[in-house]
């Protein structure tokens, strides 16, 4: 049995239940498919017995080129460019999809390994039971194609243990549809916020049009107030766990400590969880339906990327990235306390797989854009014969015989073989169309508070810094309609694409934490990415008190490393329940939010600096920012 | 000597586009005369969901420029047009003619490497 722990929203507390519930089987194999910020081996410590990469393979030229230039013609990728002085090929675009090879009238390509990152194996061992099999994987940076790095652990990892506990990551593009891909169960760890009610829905989506049965873990069951319970009524969802807020529970999770070993309370939470699975008992009177109408195709809109990055960049603007590495920190809090608190400026909510900004800062009306990140192969079935060529030639197992082919638009990435396959092809009955694939919107207007962009990626869609940048650049407009040179981008969470096209070319950044292992091991690589970017970054602590110790460990890793701390927050439940209540968090009366007002005061204090020194036109995104000093 | 410039539209007056891959076309200019000679349309490699530097470098390449003057150039753009044997001269600002200008007084800077990050 498979059983992988998803969440739409990130920080919701997949990880704490994915490790102690391994834990509670005793002798279920652990599999950490968040390779962008697996967290798991922290609390598992299990021993890595082989580490190899995870390797794709890429064309390469060999000396039977022509230079004819038929490979680059045929990728949808823009992955090779063909030059008279021969062949070049751009490996992270690469889909590895054949296709080129297929094309090249020599025969002249062939392929050769490139790594996208790294795989691990290994056992854990939790108290004295017997060591079983630990799998976890890690994008490196730069490269894009998580989902191809799940596969291979996920294939890497697969022996013969009954039981397997897949720790999905946070979203639900086609990294979480990698992971989900085969379970047999789906967890899905929410909590009662507005923001873990709306991404709960799109997680759910996702697996019910996968076929996958769900049930719901409430984390911090007692904090915000959002009608979960609702709507899990509505949609049939059983709640099989609720765990409320604990002070103690929170500190030992942060300081890596595995609850299932290490309280007694929490043990038989874990083993009650785990027999309820065993045993299938989880209180669903009837089955999911599957989804009629697959979540890529939505509502029929045709995607029109004239639009995209269309608008020429304006200059002078002073861009600011709220940034984190581990969802869940308070990202959204702050970015929205930002605006209300910046009276004028626009908000970009680039966290494009789960958008939540606009749920505080509501949008007084808004045009939609949709976005189109690629291709997506469809094909008649009144013409095509079911002669099965495309289907035994597409690497992505997309294509199945029913008996005339069917294509799987999650598993598709538009790359075209089927088309170049097909015998018809040269024939007026060509049943194969590549089409630009619709793979989500994006939104912009004025919100209560200032102006506003935001977008908001399919179900199951490839992660997509394009729509990241076609976001940012309609908040550009919206900023020159509402004449403020002030842009707040709420970035996702992750090393991936869609944070780097958040990044670049920012003037600022500031990064929320969490004194916690996982917080702090995410904002090491989100630091290194902010530097690599050369933008400035700043840090802030929120719920600083869970764990004071690693709130200092957090201070001297950003002493060491030249950033700036400029505040801590203490944790505060009222903040929860302000963004249940849909209001500001800085404008509540706690403690959390009295912190959080200084928070924003010294941002928009550094903000304004930036403003006032003549900035020159280097805010156009991929260009470097001055030095840091 | 044909010099290729990123421009919002395809013009000696127009404005260079800052970006390369997703520039709006490409105007190929004569360094002697000053005049454009032709210009190129890129609105396929603008749209592209990917891959718009590569592409739109590998057309540069292909009209035969010897020299792009752009406002800054990607790592896959300049690897494209260091491969071809083009030079590139990042800074250009203004018009088109302003640009080129700007290269035949020397007053852009020859790039031995890419000079911003990828656009993503």
């Amino acid at each position: 049995m498979r059983i992988a722990i998803a969440s739409g929203k990130g920080g919701t507390g997949k990880t704490l239940v994915a490790t102690n519930l391994a834990a509670a089987f005793a002798k279920a194999a652990y599999i950490d498919c968040d390779v962008e910020g697996a967290n798991g081996h922290l609390f598992l410590k299990p021993e890595i017995r082989t580490q190899r990469p995870a390797e794709v393979p890429v064309p390469t030229a060999t000396d039977a080129c022509t230079g004819c230039g038929a490979c680059a013609e045929v990728c949808r990728f823009g992955a090779i460019a063909a030059l008279e002085t021969g062949v070049l090929v751009f490996n992270e675009l690469c889909h590895s999809c054949g296709t080129c090879l297929e094309a090249c009238p020599e025969g002249a390509l062939k392929e050769v390994p490139h790594t996208l990152g790294t795989i691990r194996l290994g056992t854990y061992q939790v108290g004295n039971a017997p060591a079983v099999p630990f799998a976890d994987g890690e994008l490196n940076t730069g490269q894009i194609q998580a989902a191809t790095v799940i596969e291979q652990v996920k294939r890497a990892a697969d022996g013969d243990t009954p039981i397997a506990v897949l720790d999905c990551p946070p979203g639900t593009g086609c990294a979480v549809a990698e992971a989900l891909r085969g379970a047999d169960l789906c967890l899905l760890v929410t909590e009662p916020t507005p923001f873990g009610l709306s991404d709960l829905e799109k997680a759910a989506n996702l697996a019910d049009y996968m076929g996958i049965p769900q049930a719901v873990v409430l984390n911090r069951s007692d904090l915000g107030g959002a009608d979960v319970r609702g709507f899990c009524r509505e949609r049939n969802l059983p709640i099989i766990l609720e765990i409320p807020y604990d002070a103690d529970l929170a500190r030992l999770y942060a300081r890596g400590q595995l609850v299932y070993t290490d309280a007694q309370r929490y043990r038989e939470t874990f083993d009650v969880l785990a027999d309820a699975i065993r045993s299938g008992r989880l209180e669903r009177s009837t089955p999911p339906a599957k989804r009629e109408t697959p979540p890529l195709a939505a509502d029929g809109a045709e995607p029109d990327n004239t639009r995209c990055m269309d608008m020429p960049r304006p200059t002078g603007l002073v861009q600011v990235a709220v940034i984190s590495g581990k969802g869940g920190t308070g990202k959204t809090s702050l970015a929205a306390s930002l605006a209300a608190m910046a009276e004028n400026a626009v908000t970009a909510d680039a966290d494009v797989d789960a958008p939540n900004l606009h749920l505080l800062l509501e949008p007084l009306g808004e045009t939609r854009t949709p976005f189109s990140g690629g291709y997506l192969a469809e094909i008649d079935p009144d013409t095509c014969t079911g002669c099965g060529e495309c289907a035994e030639a597409c690497r992505f197992d997309a294509v199945t015989l029913a008996p005339q082919a069917v294509v799987d638009p999650l598993r598709c990435v538009g790359c075209g073989l089927c088309a170049l396959v097909c015998p018809l092809r040269d024939t007026g009955e060509m049943p194969v169309r590549i089409e630009p694939r619709l793979s989500g919107y994006a939104y912009s207007g004025k919100t209560r508070h200032g102006g506003g962009a935001r977008g908001e990626l399919l179900a199951g869609g490839e992660a997509s810094g394009k729509l990241v940048t076609l976001v940012r650049s309609l908040a550009e407009t919206q900023a020159q309609r509402i004449d403020t040179d002030r842009i707040l981008i709420d970035a996702p969470p992750g090393m991936g694409c869609p944070v780097n096209a958040a990044l670049t070319g920012t003037d600022l950044a500031v990064a929320v934490t969490e004194p916690t292992q996982s917080g702090l091991h995410d904002l090491k690589r989100a630091l290194d990415l902010a530097q690599w970017f050369k933008v400035p970054t700043l840090v802030v602590i929120n719920k600083a008190d869970i764990c004071p110790e690693i709130t200092e460990s957090i201070r001297a890793v950003c002493g060491a490393g030249g950033f700036e701390v400029i505040d801590a927050v203490p944790f505060d439940r009222t903040i929860p329940q302000d963004v249940a209540g849909g209001n500001i968090p800085a404008f509540g009366k706690g403690p959390g939010a009295a912190a959080l007002r200084r928070v924003c005061r010294t941002v928009l204090q550094r903000i304004r600096q930036l403003a006032e020194r003549n900035v020159p036109s280097t805010n156009i995104p991929g260009t470097l920012p001055r030095s840091q000093t | 000597m044909k010099v290729c410039i990123p421009a919002e539209s395809p013009s000696l007056d127009a404005a260079v586009d800052p970006r390369l891959g997703r520039a709006a076309c490409f105007v190929i200019a004569d360094s002697e005369s000053r005049q454009m000679l032709t210009s190129i349309p890129n609105t396929q490699n603008k749209l592209a969901a990917a891959g718009a530097g590569v592409q739109a470098t590998q057309t540069i390449a292909k009209s035969g420029a010897e020299v792009v003057l752009c406002a800054n150039a990607g790592p896959n753009a300049f690897r494209v047009l260091h491969a071809a044997g083009v030079s590139v001269y990042t800074g250009a600002a203004g018009t088109v003619a302003e640009a080129l200008t700007a290269f035949l007084d020397g007053k852009l800077e020859l790039a031995d490497q890419a000079n911003v990050q990828g656009h993503w």
